[in-house]
């Protein structure tokens, strides 16, 4: 791809005419599009929807016949969700970038608590627009997704799902399953065979609104690691970890803290991603210049996950002792390290720019 | 154009003797030749960060080190300075001094706030505004800093708005027009955008001399989420705005808007080609020496596309693959790319995403 990058850099913007032919493009990079929608999108979404399948029937039981089993099940089945959503919620193209998917599945990071206020006053006024999946689609995207779900399996008065008389939060709880399951099947439906956007995504062209080149289609496809990766470090541990000053850490503001699932969706996310790197064969594109730079990614992409799965703790109790919180801050520096590989070494044996991404808004 | 010869040459008097210090001998010839200098930050394979100053040819005449990432610049013909502001979310500005020897001024927001990388000067070139984040509250507002006395912070206005990005100076010289891109970011969050699904960007005109609210404008809802971020006003004084897409990119919505008196606040499409050229992102405009034609560069769709602001009509469609800052040049523009294009030259450098005319 370089003398390619080469001879369109070469071209005179002022004096050049006609657009550049941009011939022979298409071929490197379609299997890597191919593989990444056939190995990991699908799969991953196909497991989200399954898991909130799970979490919808969990809730049909919890509701009809509540019990303290039934009740340790939906939780299950809520974790279950989160580890599946945390293993593809990076992936920011496609039917998740519209009607506001992505929020309504999970509104994080969310500062003002908005989701938990909404979520409070719904069932303290026992507000019967949120016991209706479609209904509550409608409703503010912070009050209706996996962090709804969270506040009523684990929040204060949940053990009451366990007894009879909560019906009205079961209900809730019930309506926002079957949402997630909703918009799952809408997610898996976007990159299905004959869709719109998969056969636009499979072929960059001169036309194609997604990409025109190989070198842009490389570009989104490295850009959803590394924004990945980067929100991960940034408002995932950035949320309860302070980079400074240990008496500033936030644990309350860590997402899943109440499910004690905050850890577990970093390793999960960071998985995904590592997934997404390996199972798209994306590798090709720096085999030529960095032989053997894949296998490092790989190694890194490892430690970090191998450290998050060792942090099998509660956030509070992780930060309050000094030798897991250096864990924490170790696994920080991890991630940034992989981040650094994929946006300047893999970027530049890819023929993109040195560690430089103008894609996020400036 | 007499002015600008005149200015660079003052420009160039002061420039050897302080922070041009390091001029090597082919920067001091290629400087005594140039008739247009140019600014842009860039970063340099060691990950370091500055800002150069080029001729039209994209030759490197000088360069100064900055303590972050660079972004956009202020500077004017009555300006002692050129003012260069960090990306957001950094808080440091540094001020060149262009008629003197003096070295330059650093200066930064309050703690409380960081800069969005854009800031203009005040008519007389006396005052600076500049684009900030009062991120406690997400409030938009522009800086005021003194340029008569070491950039000292003497107040702000409110933009009325989110994510306040470019500000320009309109032809009046006392209203300011911001484009509020809309997203909410927090320095502790990184980039990340917080209220994509509530995010509603608009156009504000706002009085130099009070601060107060003349107008806002903003596009159907329909388009909310097409952060509106960058400008340049023509010589029928319509200001043109380049949007970036934070929506679905199958999506069929404009990326560009034009603002003026008779029609206020509307979107211009354009045909198939030149939408597709933009991919719905456009990371800085220029408008031409002739006031008329407006130049759109977009990184993503790796194009420049120039358009005739008179017939809204697009004149040309260049292959810029990564490139994303562009000013006028004579006649035509100048653009450079992440990839260390300047105009027809290639450094080993990535150029941010704006270029500054001296």
């Amino acid at each position: 791809m370089r003398p390619l990058l080469a001879l369109i850099l070469g071209l005179v913007l002022c004096a050049g005419g006609a657009r550049a032919e941009e011939a022979g493009t298409a071929s490197a990079i379609g299997p890597v599009l191919k593989r990444m929608v056939t190995d990991h999108v699908r799969p991953a979404y196909a497991a989200f929807g399954n898991a909130a399948a799970g979490l919808e029937t969990s809730f049909e039981a919890l509701c009809a016949e509540p019990s303290d089993d039934a009740l340790q099940a939906a939780r299950a089945a809520f974790r279950d969700a989160a580890l599946a959503w945390s293993r593809i919620e990076w992936i920011r193209l496609g039917a998740v970038m519209s009607e506001n998917r992505l929020e309504r599945i999970l509104f994080f990071p969310d500062r003002k608590g908005t989701g938990r206020k909404q979520v409070q006053a719904a069932l303290a006024t026992q507000d019967e627009g949120v016991t209706d999946a479609a209904a509550l689609a409608g409703r503010s995207v912070a009050m209706q997704g996996l962090g709804a779900l969270e506040l009523i399996l684990f929040g204060t008065d949940s053990q009451a799902l366990a007894e009879a008389g909560a019906s009205h939060r079961c209900r809730f709880g019930r309506a926002a399953s079957a949402n997630i399951a909703a918009l799952s099947g809408e997610l898996s439906a976007g990159w299905d065979e004959g869709s719109t956007y998969l056969a636009m995504f499979l072929k960059p062209g001169p036309d194609n609104p997604l990409f025109r080149t190989d070198l842009e289609a490389l570009s989104v496809v490295l850009g959803q690691m590394i924004h990945g990766l980067e929100a991960i470090h940034d408002t995932r541990l950035g949320a309860f970890l302070d980079r400074e000053d240990p008496g500033r850490d936030r644990p309350n503001s860590a997402l899943y803290w109440r499910s004690d699932m905050t850890l577990p969706s970093v390793s999960a996310g960071v998985s995904g991603l590592e997934d997404l790197f390996t199972r798209s064969g994306i590798e090709v594109a720096a085999q030529e210049l960095a032989p053997r730079l894949a296998d490092t990614i790989r190694f890194e992409f490892t430690q970090a996950i191998r450290t998050a799965d060792s942090l099998d703790a509660p956030v509070d109790v992780l930060l309050a002792d000094p030798q897991s919180r250096e864990k924490l801050v170790y696994l920080a520096y991890a991630i940034k390290i992989i981040i650094g590989r994929l946006d300047q070494e893999f970027g530049q044996a890819g023929g993109l720019a040195v560690g430089f991404s103008f894609g996020d808004g400036d | 154009m007499t002015w600008i010869v005149l200015e660079r040459r003052s420009f160039l008097a002061g420039a050897g003797l302080a922070w041009l210090l390091g001029l090597s001998p082919a920067g001091a010839e290629r400087l005594a030749v140039s008739d247009l200098l140019f600014a842009a930050a860039y970063m340099d394979p060691q990950g370091a960060y500055g800002v150069a100053i080029l001729d039209g040819a994209g030759a490197i005449v000088a360069t100064h080190l900055l303590p972050g990432r660079g972004h956009g610049f202020a500077t004017s013909a009555r300006a002692d300075f050129l003012v260069a502001f960090a990306r957001r979310p950094g808080n440091f500005a540094v001020a060149l001094q262009k008629l003197s020897g003096a070295a330059p001024v650093a200066f930064h927001t309050p703690a409380d706030r960081h800069f969005y990388g854009h800031g203009v000067f005040s008519a007389d070139g006396r005052v600076l505004f500049a684009a900030e984040n009062a991120f406690k509250t997400g409030e938009g507002v522009i800086g005021i800093y003194d340029a008569t006395s070491g950039f000292t912070r003497i107040g702000e206005f409110l933009t009325h708005g989110i994510g306040p990005h470019e500000i320009v100076l309109m032809p009046d010289g006392k209203t300011l027009c911001v484009a509020n891109g809309g997203i909410r970011t927090h320095p502790d969050q990184g980039r990340h955008k917080l209220n994509l699904p509530t995010m509603a960007p608009s156009i504000a005109l706002i009085d130099t001399g009070t601060g107060s609210l003349l107008s806002s404008h903003a596009l159907p809802p329909r388009l909310h989420r097409l952060s509106l971020r960058h400008m340049a006003v023509d010589a029928r004084h319509q200001v043109w705005i380049g949007g970036q897409y934070e929506g679905d990119m199958m999506d069929d919505v404009p990326v560009l808007a034009r603002l003026s008196d008779a029609e206020g606040l509307v979107a211009i499409d354009l045909p198939e080609d030149a939408a597709l050229a933009l991919g719905k992102y456009a990371g800085s405009v220029a408008m031409g020496q002739d006031g008329v034609t407006l130049a759109i560069a977009s990184p993503k769709g790796g194009a420049v596309v120039t358009l005739d602001t008179r017939s809204g009509r697009p004149l040309r469609i260049d292959p810029a693959p990564r490139s994303c800052g562009v000013q006028a040049m004579g006649d035509g523009f100048v653009s450079s790319s992440e990839t260390g294009r300047f105009a027809t030259a290639n450094h080993d450098c990535a150029w941010d995403n704006h270029i500054a005319l001296l």
